[in-house]
Formats: C-alpha cells, structure tokens, sequence
C-alpha cells in the first residue's frame, strides 16, 4: 500500500505575520492546503472539523502554550493520532528533546525559510513512522 | 486586463516590507513591556513584566529572522536570553540587569532603524549569477530585464565593475549570495528597486562585511525623488544621462578601494565539537576562523598578527581562560585584542552582572550561534573603527573581579552568597582556598560542579578524562578529586588505580560520581569495589545531589557548615 501524502495542515501562531508567511509558503509553494488558527483555543475548536493530516504548532503562545494545546488535542479522539510538530525560536538540544518527549514528532527551528519549509515539513511528514 | 499573478517570492518581498511596517509598532509594545522595570516604584509585579518581555522579544526574535530583519532578530534574541536568565534565577533584576534591558531595548530601536523600509510595491524580473570580479570590483545592480535595465547594467560594466544584477523580489536576504560588492546601484524608474536596493545593503552590513554604499539613479531630479533616495538610505543620487565615467567615479568615491577583508577570529578550544560549533556561528557571514586546541601556542600564533577577535572557552584543560586572557594582555601589542569567553551556564553571567561586571564579553553554554555571533560583531566593529566600549585596563579589572568571585565568592557588596571556607575546629579561614580536582567528559557536569564548589570558596581545577585527570592531580595536588566513573581516553577506575600507584598522589581523597545505578538507587555491589579495590573515600550516583555534594565535599575536606551550607 503506498504511504498516503501529506495534504491538510493546521498552522497555529498567535503572530499574524508568521501565520501569513508560513501559509504563502505552504501553499503556494509546497501545494498544501492549509488552515491558519491565531491560539490554542482556535486550534482546539477547528482541529477536528478540519481533520488536518499533520498540525505545526507554535511553542510560545498567549493563552495555551504550545504543549499545552497539544495535551488538548491528544485528549481528542479526532487528534489524538495527528502527528504535532512544534514551531519555535528555541532550538538547544536539550529543548528539542523536551518537546519530543511531551509527544511531538519533530521541532521546526525558527526562522524557517520560506522557500524551504514545505520541503521539510513534507521530510517530516515521510518519517514519522520512522522513530 | 488581468494582471500577473504574483510569484511565492514577490509576495514574500511584500510580506517581508509589511513586516517592516510593521516593527515600529511592535518594538513599541515591547518598550512599553519593559517600562515598569526602570520606573522608579514598579506598578506590576515584576515578574509579569519580565514574563512579558521575554514574550515580546521571543517573538520577534523569532518573527524579524524569518523576514530576514537579522540585526533585530539577533539583538531580541539576546534580550529574550538575559530576561530568560533573570526569570529563573527567581530574583528581582538588579540595577545592572535593568542597564543591560534597556540598552538592549534602545539597540534594538536603533536596528530596526537601520533596517526598516517603507514598503513600496515590487517589479519583476529575473537574476543571474554574479561574473567573477575584474579589478574594479563587484557591483550590485538592482533592474528589470527592460531596456533601462539593460542600459544601467551596461553603463556599470563599461565603468570598469563586475555586475551582479538582480530583480527585486531577487533581494530577499535568502537568496542574496556572492562576493562582497563595493557598491549596489539602483533605477529609481524600477518600482520597489529602493527598497529592494537598501534590503541588499541592510543584509551585507548584518554579514559583517561593511557598509556597503547604495546609488540611485533617477529621470529627474525633483526633491520628491531625491527625497525617497534619502529615506531608503542611498548615499549618492545621480541624474540621467549617465555615463560610465559618472557611474565609476561615483561607486569610487563613495567605497573603499580596498575589498572589505573578512574578520579574523581565533577560538581557542580543546573540545573538538564545541571549536566546530563557534566556528560554524562565522560561517554565514564568512569570517576567516582558525581553531587553536593547545592554548600553550596561543602567544606564538598572536604573534602572527592575523587575529582581531580571540573566542576562548573559561576551561580549556590545563588552564583557566581568565588567566589565558591576562597572559594575552600582558604583551602591549595584543591589548587591542578583543576576547570573547564561553562561560559556563547562563548561572554564570547572572553571578557576574551581579556583582556589577557587564556580561557582554560572556557566552554562555550551551552556545547560542546568532549570540555568539552577534556579540563578537559588535567588538570586532569596534575594535575596526578604533573604538573600545571599555578601556583595556577596566576590562582587566573586570576579570580580576570575577576571578575573586570564582575562588573566594567575591566581596560582600556583592551579596552573592558565598562564604570562605573555614577549618571546623575554629581555627581562623584558611589563608588559601581548598582546591579540588573535578574530572569528567561532560564539560556541562564539570561547569556545574564547579560552579557550586566556587560558591562555597573552594578552587576548583578541571580535567575531562582519566588520563588528564591524572596529570593534573600530579602537577597540582589538588586537596580532593572528584572524578567520573566511565570516561573515554582514560576511565575513573583507571585513573584511580595510578592515582593510588603514585607516591605523590596516592594520598589524594578521591569520590566517585558515576551513573551506574539500580533503579535511580546506589549499587552497593559497585559501591564495595569502588570503595575496597578502588580505595576512593566516597561514591555519589548520578543524577548528582548538588546539596550532597557539597556536604561530602565539606565532610571530606573538614570543612565547616558555613563553607557547606
């Protein structure tokens, strides 16, 4: 059976700007369809109607942070799978592993390049099984 | 009539000039953010406002990268960290903390300065790779694929120059490569080619390379045009007709004959992994990076005068980094040099900002790249324009202050909790400080022991496996040895077993740290060999109890509760 290609994500960052770039970049470069939330809350309350293939989720967030939202939507039967990758400016070794061990798949580092991202996430996407 | 469609790097441009826009109003919010720290009787709990600082400058450190702002994203980035520092270290920023906020908040104002553009909208065209540079140089210039474009391209090229043209949604920092240009030449006629041209200068001055002059040419002369010339930053603006002997004396006149020369960093380091690491921070802006893993060879290479910035880890094995950079200034001729020190922890720039020290010469580890980087920039700038942020003598002083700090706790001004050490039988302190020899491969462990025994007044020597763990137990005879169990290049057992074979040595109480647990619970069975076979005093399990540690440590060297407590 062919693995099944990433298609839907679930973008989530409290700053406009960076939920403006990272849909111009997986959209119109990496041809995904993407929903952008500006919370956790927003995230929580759309994920499963949306049914996302994967969800990028910001770390540092007003309201809910990052890990916060994604102990939300592992209590959700329609998320509880969704692989996470977490978004975020702190990259030292030991906080990518933190962040692993609460459940995400991968880190993403800030900044990303926008020309780049699609193909990493997509890189992602092809090895979560992988682990 | 339909329009283009624009292209995923046409609206990045846009996104990237919105962002811009934009950042005045965010560094506003932040500034506002930071204000109670340096009102006089603070309205909110101080902890809320450096949480909400730290907010601030996370994001746009975060958010000024990924639009290529690199100036902002590196200063928010520092800010982020020293409000970090101060939140856990759970204590109300003292006033120097407070300098270093604010004049972190006020850099960051003045980069935005720097690298905000008004937006304006965005051509079109392609780009080409750069031709390799005649002897004139390589100039950027910023034109469509039009026939003004063709002829400004030209007229550079016949003044002499290499061109490297580039369309303006071209100028995203990302995609800007090549040599070092001397100057970047703009058609104001091009819609967005101001901008595009000033991002192009903001991103090889964030390099490092230099400033690189921007020239506008336009149809007219109005004091509109000239006035938006002004605004994006260019130097120079020449009217049509232009000949190339115009365009040559102008790109002269306004840069250096000489290319910009790379700056020359040396990095002084043992740890092979830790020496790649720094070395990898110059890398993007394409500094000339040298590693010096003997610091014993340290004159003799100065010596080439080929360094303008030394980075030096505070314990390369065998020596102290402070007494190192005093080593390097006592020559007359190396006192312009600039030294950089890996500390050992964040822990460590809050203990010496304490004590009224300014951190800026003070890299924590792990190393942050764009820190790193960000801070030797600012000394290398000065120390290239002749001028020093501090006098050599001060910055000496400064090092003398935090050695004191690091063996006796530093003076009682200071309030940092330290005391001297003191024989328990009431006898007077001890005119020299108890030394102890700390052996492990983790560097971090090794900093974290070390750190908590200068706390308590003792002088801590360092090695990072068996076989200098040894040496230097030999040379120095250190009153204790508190070394790892399973190292590379040397195991504790080992080590032990010559420690023990030694004359010299054999008396030198010795505790073991190891990982070798059952179940997070001591392994007597390893325990009775370590402490029969191994003739070691004591043996702790790794996680290590810092609190009984130091307790051993007190017990061991017969010291009292106040060098213990």
């Amino acid at each position: 059976m062919s693995e099944p290609a990433l298609n839907r994500i679930l973008h989530v960052d409290d700053e406009a700007d960076i939920r403006e770039v990272a849909k111009l970049a997986l959209e119109d470069v990496g041809g995904f369809t993407v929903e952008s939330c500006s919370s956790g809350a927003e995230a929580i309350e759309r994920a499963a109607a949306f049914g996302p293939d994967i969800i990028l989720l910001d770390v540092m967030m007003p309201g809910q942070s990052g890990p916060e939202v994604l102990k939300s939507l592992r209590r959700m039967p329609e998320t509880a799978e969704t692989p996470v990758v977490f978004m975020t400016a702190k990259v030292q070794a030991r906080e990518i592993e933190a962040l692993k061990q609460l459940g995400a798949i991968d880190v993403i580092e800030k900044p990303f390049d926008p020309m780049q991202v699609s193909e990493l996430v997509n890189d992602i996407w092809s090895r979560r099984n992988v682990r | 009539m339909f329009g283009r469609r624009p292209s995923p790097a046409e609206k990045l441009a846009a996104l990237r000039a919105s962002y811009g826009s934009a950042l005045p109003g965010k560094l506003a919010e932040l500034q506002a953010a930071a204000q109670p720290l340096f009102d006089a009787s603070p309205a909110e709990e101080t902890r809320d406002v450096l949480d909400s600082v730290r907010g601030h400058a996370h994001k746009l450190a975060g958010g000024a990268a990924t639009f290529g702002y690199g100036v902002v994203s590196d200063t928010a980035r520092e800010l982020e960290n020293v409000v970090t520092s101060l939140i856990e270290q759970e204590e109300p920023p003292d006033s120097a903390s407070r300098t270093t906020i604010r004049k972190l908040v006020t850099d960051l104002a003045e980069a935005a300065r720097h690298e905000c553009n008004p937006s304006e909208g965005s051509g079109t065209s392609g780009s080409q790779d750069p031709t390799p540079a005649p002897d004139g140089g390589l100039v950027i210039v910023v034109a469509s694929e039009d026939e003004i474009g063709n002829a400004l391209a030209d007229r550079v090229e016949a003044s002499g120059f290499a061109v490297h043209r580039l369309s303006v949604d071209a100028v995203v920092p990302q995609l800007l490569t090549g040599p070092e240009p001397r100057a970047i030449v703009v058609h104001s006629a091009l819609a967005g080619a101001l901008t595009a041209g000033r991002s192009a200068a903001n991103e090889c001055r964030r390099r490092s390379r230099a400033d690189v002059p921007l020239i506008c040419v336009a149809e007219t002369d109005e004091f509109e045009s000239r006035m938006r010339a002004v605004r994006a930053g260019a130097r120079a603006y020449v009217t049509e007709p232009v000949d190339a002997s115009s365009l040559k004396r102008a790109i002269e006149d306004l840069s250096s004959a000489a290319p910009f020369a790379p700056y020359r960093i040396l990095i002084v380091e043992d740890d092979e992994q830790l020496a790649a690491q720094c070395a990898g921070a110059f890398d993007g802006p394409g500094y000339a990076v040298r590693i010096l893993s003997d610091p014993r060879e340290l004159p003799d290479r100065l010596a080439t005068r080929d360094t303008e910035l030394i980075v030096m880890d505070m314990s390369v094995a065998g020596a102290s980094g402070l007494d190192l950079a005093r080593l390097v200034w006592q020559y007359e001729e190396f006192q312009k040099i600039p030294i950089i020190f890996l500390s050992p922890g964040p822990e460590f720039n809050r203990q010496i900002l304490s004590v009224g020290v300014s951190d800026d010469l003070f890299v924590p580890r792990p190393v942050d790249s764009h820190a790193l980087c960000t801070r030797a920039l600012r000394h290398l700038r000065s120390s290239r324009d002749g001028r020093y942020p501090r006098s050599h003598r001060d910055v000496v002083r400064e090092l003398d202050r935090i050695a004191s700090l690091l063996t006796h706790g530093g003076d009682n001004r200071s309030g940092v909790g330290v005391q001297h050490a003191r024989p328990s039988d009431g006898r007077a302190a001890i005119a020299v400080a108890p030394r102890v020899l700390v052996v492990d491969d983790d560097r971090h462990i090794v900093d974290a022991i070390a750190i908590t025994l200068a706390a308590h007044g003792i002088e801590v020597l360092r090695a990072f496996n068996g076989e200098q763990g040894y040496k230097v137990a030999l040379g120095e005879h250190p009153d204790l040895i508190i070394s790892d169990y399973a190292m590379p290049n040397g195991s504790g057992d080992q080590m032990l077993r010559r420690l023990k074979a030694t004359a010299d040595t054999k008396d030198i109480p010795v505790v073991i740290l190891t990982g070798h647990t059952l179940d997070g619970r001591k392994d007597y069975a390893l325990e009775r060999e370590m402490l029969g076979r191994l003739a070691a005093v004591s043996y702790l399990a790794k996680p290590i109890d810092f609190a009984a540690l130091v307790a051993e440590v007190g017990r061991i060297l017969n010291l009292d509760d106040s060098a213990s407590a």
